[in-house]
């Protein structure tokens, strides 16, 4: 068979565009024998292949071709007249620029606006994905997360048991290093007469340095948490009280209870980490750090694989510590054997997290701190990107809509000789340099605006950092991106334009092709109600969070911190500070239905172990006046009292606990407090009432059950108070506690604030919304601003006709806003389904939630609208008064 | 007889060993063929043909366009053949060669692994 026959027999030819290619570089002596090569050794070999496969490496081998010797003589050959033409090019621009000053300042500032917002979200992005990439084994680290299923409760927790980490390290040798890390919130520290409070005080194992790149200053990073008791400060937190001694040797005082011995000091954590601790203690100086069990969740651990460790086969490898820990750990604790972990519906496994992940994907219960949230990133690039497309669609608009200003020019230039080549070069270098000027004003809008940014988002980049190589590219990269993008449509079109049909009066097509331009306004409003009715959507929500019915009187409540300062004395405290007539009434409580203690105890129905309904519950530890001064409300039976000494071991459920346990008579009922794992043992406690549901977390969950018992938990102290005399009150329970708890920091702060810290991650993305909302609105009235402009100054001629004949300013105003106002209504038909969509989506996110409102819906369109027609009536008002002999005698 | 120096490349002097063998079908795709048949080496047809042009260059082979082909989308293909320097090139680095076999002594060596 000829290869001819082959040919017919499978018709597929080589990419054309790879021909095209070689035709283009190819010289032709050699293009005939090049070519028959390759497209033989297409038949032959490559054809069998499947379509994509065929084409990469049919393009594979021209490219190989591309060799000095085969090149056609004129490929690179620079001409030496259009390197000149180059600076004519530029000159002819900046004259344009300067011309056009108006057209020119609307353009530089509404892309400046664009790139500087895109920078702002690059040098966001860059933070926010540089989490814990400081650390140098950062690839190969990883969290453990605990994985329960308890009674059919998922249970999923940052942190693990005590001998996890190290069991980890026993039985498996791809694993490197591990440590564990302890989170003991706050502590009191003193030193000589320094007393401060701090936060964020850690216990670590004496691995902590190998796993974690963070610089120890001062001593050695194998030996400094190695013996019990000793402790290493960062370096902020030692000049707090040492100045510049060294602090090494010294010995502080923590919590007034047990001296530690200083070993060192670190360098702060930078803020790209998922924790920052200020003081870390040794892990050996707790007891629970040895006997804590498999099957518990206090600490964090991170384990160091090796290198060649795959993480996937290491998790296979858990089930092997279950059997062999876990397993009997159970069973010791319950006295009994058990069988198979999956017919009790227990379930213990670990989830192997990257560190690297933990900042942007971890959302499980006791996270270290607050974490980032990836869909942010992508909300905010996606928002970056529309908002830089906004801006440079006003280029295209003010380009196209002046181009029949322009087209005597290019109907000059091309009867003069000019190619269309030169043309485009010429509006692209317009484009361009515009963009470049743009970039600068942009670079001045990022200095001046960084501490807001900074204060907006929470972070601390500084100026510095954006000299950083990665952004320092993007910054170069994306006005010239845009300039190109920008200035390509208008080059085209009016490079395209027949010199003859100009230059003998007709306007071109491009001209009057308003559909284009329309087009892209609605684009540009479209974005801009979206993002308005984004921004009221949130705003909506928050003042529903803010004016739900909580179950509780959140205002008025001040909270007094750390009260456990006051040992034994906290009643007493108490008690003082009520015999201020300004204070209504007041509760030693460390449970608050805002942020503060939490705990879960394993509850079941009268005190029935075998019940499907024993689960870990929600529990309270609170005194007799806490439910007065919180404002609860009790719906059934009674509230604790003084009177009845048996309250102590009573219990009040809420309204969510009853429905759980299925019971239409709760005070006739008693709640089993799980109290002993060995033997299982249940303390009962009879209900005594029904508190009406409160939230005492976000409006993003349900309420769950909660049992309040009456207990000891000194934690904090609150006090509901009378707003006529704040600082009076403040002043008086300072005094107080200066008195009962000399020299120890008086902290407090009040409910409200504690409550809205809840939703900061709300405020902030309304806050970022309405910035972004109100910028993508300014960049739209920009361009609106220009083109009405340019309407106005085209109908110059039927406007002082109008007039001769009696048309009024209203009329003129009419007629000019009118075209733009139809704009504004489309783009609302367009963006409000969006609008929906999105919102709903965000707001599923809350069990509690608003509905979206049409008001906000109409508010949105109104005021795009509003704005759009004042942008627009500063032309048509003009217009409408000049007088109409000016403009019709111009000719 | 005064040899000019001639310093020919492993690669070229396959190149040109193959033409040889070839004799008056010695076109890029054959030449690739046969270098595979003959050595086992897979070598690209971009950097046969710049070595076949190379050569030609230094006057070691003469090449000439062929008639129209059926094959190929009827292109031409452009033959190749040593010339007489060509020739004198491959037997000069084979003298050569022998002259070094022979005077080498035949010791057991280390191979290389």
């Amino acid at each position: 068979m000829t290869l001819q026959d082959k040919y017919n027999q499978h018709p597929e030819m080589p990419p054309r565009s790879a021909d095209k290619f070689l035709e283009w570089y190819c010289s032709d002596y050699y293009f005939e024998e090049v070519k028959g090569d390759l497209h033989e050794l297409f038949c032959k070999r490559i054809r069998k292949h499947n379509r994509l496969i065929r084409w990469l490496m049919y393009w594979w081998m021209v490219i190989r071709f591309f060799r000095p010797y085969l090149l056609r003589n004129k490929l690179f050959h620079i001409n030496l007249g259009e390197l000149f033409m180059l600076r004519s090019y530029f000159k002819i621009a900046i004259r344009n620029i300067r011309k056009h000053a108006f057209y020119s300042l609307i353009n530089i500032i509404g892309l400046a606006v664009g790139i500087a917002c895109v920078l702002f979200i690059t040098l966001f992005v860059y933070d926010e994905l540089s989490y814990d990439k400081f650390n140098e084994k950062a690839n190969r680290t990883y969290r453990l997360i605990s994985d329960f299923t308890i009674r059919g409760n998922d249970f999923q927790s940052a942190a693990s048991g005590g001998p996890v980490g190290q069991g980890m390290m026993r039985e498996f040798p791809e694993i490197e290093q591990q440590t564990r890390v302890f989170s003991s919130g706050n502590a009191f520290i003193k030193y000589n007469n320094i007393s401060h409070k701090e936060e964020m005080v850690y216990f670590a194992d004496s691995t902590f340095f190998d796993v974690f790149s963070i610089e120890l200053i001062l001593g050695n990073k194998e030996s400094v948490l190695k013996a019990p008791k000793t402790i290493v400060l960062s370096k902020s937190t030692a000049k707090k009280y040492f100045g510049n001694e060294n602090p090494v040797g010294k010995i502080i005082r923590v919590d007034d209870r047990t001296d530690y011995g200083i070993s060192g000091v670190f360098k702060d954590f930078p803020d790209n980490s998922h924790f920052h601790a200020n003081i870390i203690a040794s892990l050996s100086s707790l007891n629970f750090s040895v006997t804590d069990l498999w099957t518990n969740a206090n600490f964090y651990a991170y384990i160091v694989l090796k290198k060649e460790a795959n993480p996937g086969e290491l998790v296979d490898k858990f089930p092997r510590l279950l059997q062999k820990y876990v397993k009997p750990e159970i069973e010791r604790l319950a006295g009994t054997t058990i069988g198979d972990f999956k017919e009790l519906n227990l379930k213990f496994n670990w989830i192997l997290q990257p560190l690297t992940d933990i900042h942007l994907y971890s959302n499980y219960k006791d996270e270290m701190e607050l974490n980032g949230d990836i869909s942010y990133i992508y909300i905010f690039s996606a928002i970056g990107i529309f908002i830089l497309l906004l801006a440079s669609v006003n280029f295209v608009n003010l380009a196209t809509a002046r181009s029949a200003l322009r087209a005597k020019e290019v109907g000059i230039k091309k009867v003069v000789g000019s190619s269309r080549k030169s043309l485009i070069i010429q509006f692209l270098t317009e484009s361009i340099l515009i963009s470049l000027i743009a970039l600068a004003t942009a670079a001045l809008f990022v200095l001046l605006f960084l501490p807001y940014f900074n204060n907006l988002t929470g972070k601390s980049i500084e100026y510095r950092s954006i000299f950083n190589m990665a952004i320092f590219i993007s910054l170069l990269t994306i006005p010239i991106i845009t300039g190109l993008l920008a200035g390509l449509f208008p080059a085209f079109v009016l490079s395209a334009f027949n010199p003859a049909s100009i230059l003998k009066g007709n306007l071109s097509n491009a001209a009057k092709k308003g559909w284009l331009r329309s087009g892209l306004v609605v684009f540009q409003f479209t974005t801009s109600i979206i993002l308005i009715v984004s921004t009221l959507a949130v705003l909506n929500q928050l003042n529903f969070i803010q004016n739900k019915k909580l179950g509780f009187e959140k205002e008025q409540v001040l909270i007094i911190d750390d009260a456990y300062i006051l040992g034994d004395k906290t009643e007493t405290f108490k008690q003082k500070i009520l015999t201020d007539p300004n204070v209504l009434s007041g509760t030693v409580s460390g449970y608050l239905p805002v942020a503060s203690d939490r705990s879960r105890q394993g509850t079941a129905p009268d005190g029935d172990l075998t019940s499907n309904k024993f689960q870990p519950i929600q529990s309270f530890y609170i005194d007799v006046d806490y439910i007065k001064t919180m404002g609860m409300e009790i719906v059934k039976g009674r509230d604790f009292s003084k009177d009845f000494p048996t309250d102590s071991s009573a219990a009040i459920i809420n309204e969510a606990c009853a429905k759980t346990f299925g019971w239409d008579k709760p005070t006739e009922h008693t709640v089993g407090k799980y109290v002993s794992i060995s033997p299982p043992t249940m303390k009962k406690f009879p209900v005594i009432g029904i508190v009406k549901d409160f939230h005492f977390s976000s409006l993003k969950n349900n309420i769950e059950p909660v049992i309040l018992y009456l207990s000891r938990s000194n934690s904090l102290i609150s006090f509901r108070i009378n707003t006529k005399n704040v600082t009076g009150v403040i002043e008086n329970i300072k005094t107080t506690w200066e008195d009962m708890a000399p020299g120890q920091p008086f902290g407090y702060h009040f409910m409200n604030e504690s409550f809205n810290d809840m939703y900061s991650a709300e405020i902030k993305v309304s806050e970022i919304f309405g910035m972004f909302a109100m910028l993508a609105v300014f960049i739209g009235c920009l361009g609106l601003f220009g083109l009405s402009a340019f309407t106005a100054e085209r109908k110059t001629k039927e406007i002082g006709i109008r007039k001769v004949h009696g048309a009024t300013v209203k009329s003129v105003v009419i007629l000019l806003s009118k075209e733009f106002a139809k704009l504004i209504v489309l783009s609302f038909i367009i963006a409000a389904p969006i609008a929906y969509y999105l919102m709903n989506a965000w707001l599923e996110d809350y069990a509690y939630k608003t509905n979206l409102n049409i008001w906000t819906f109409v508010l949105s369109g109104l005021l795009a609208m509003l704005i759009a027609l004042i942008t627009v009536s500063y032309h048509a008002v003009k217009a409408g008064m000049s007088n109409p002999i000016k403009s019709l005698k111009y000719e | 007889m005064k040899l000019k120096q001639t310093n020919l490349g492993e690669f070229e002097e396959l190149a040109l060993l193959i033409v040889g063998v070839l004799i008056d079908n010695a076109y890029g795709i054959s030449i690739q063929e046969e270098i595979e048949k003959q050595t086992g080496r897979s070598l690209s047809i971009s950097a046969i043909h710049c070595v076949l042009v190379r050569l030609e260059k230094k006057g070691y082979l003469k090449s000439w366009m062929g008639g129209e082909t059926k094959e190929r989308g009827g292109r031409r293909k452009r033959f190749f053949k040593l010339t007489g320097t060509g020739k004198d090139a491959i037997n000069e680095v084979r003298t050569m060669r022998n002259k070094l076999w022979d005077i080498m002594p035949d010791l057991s060596l280390e191979r290389a692994r």
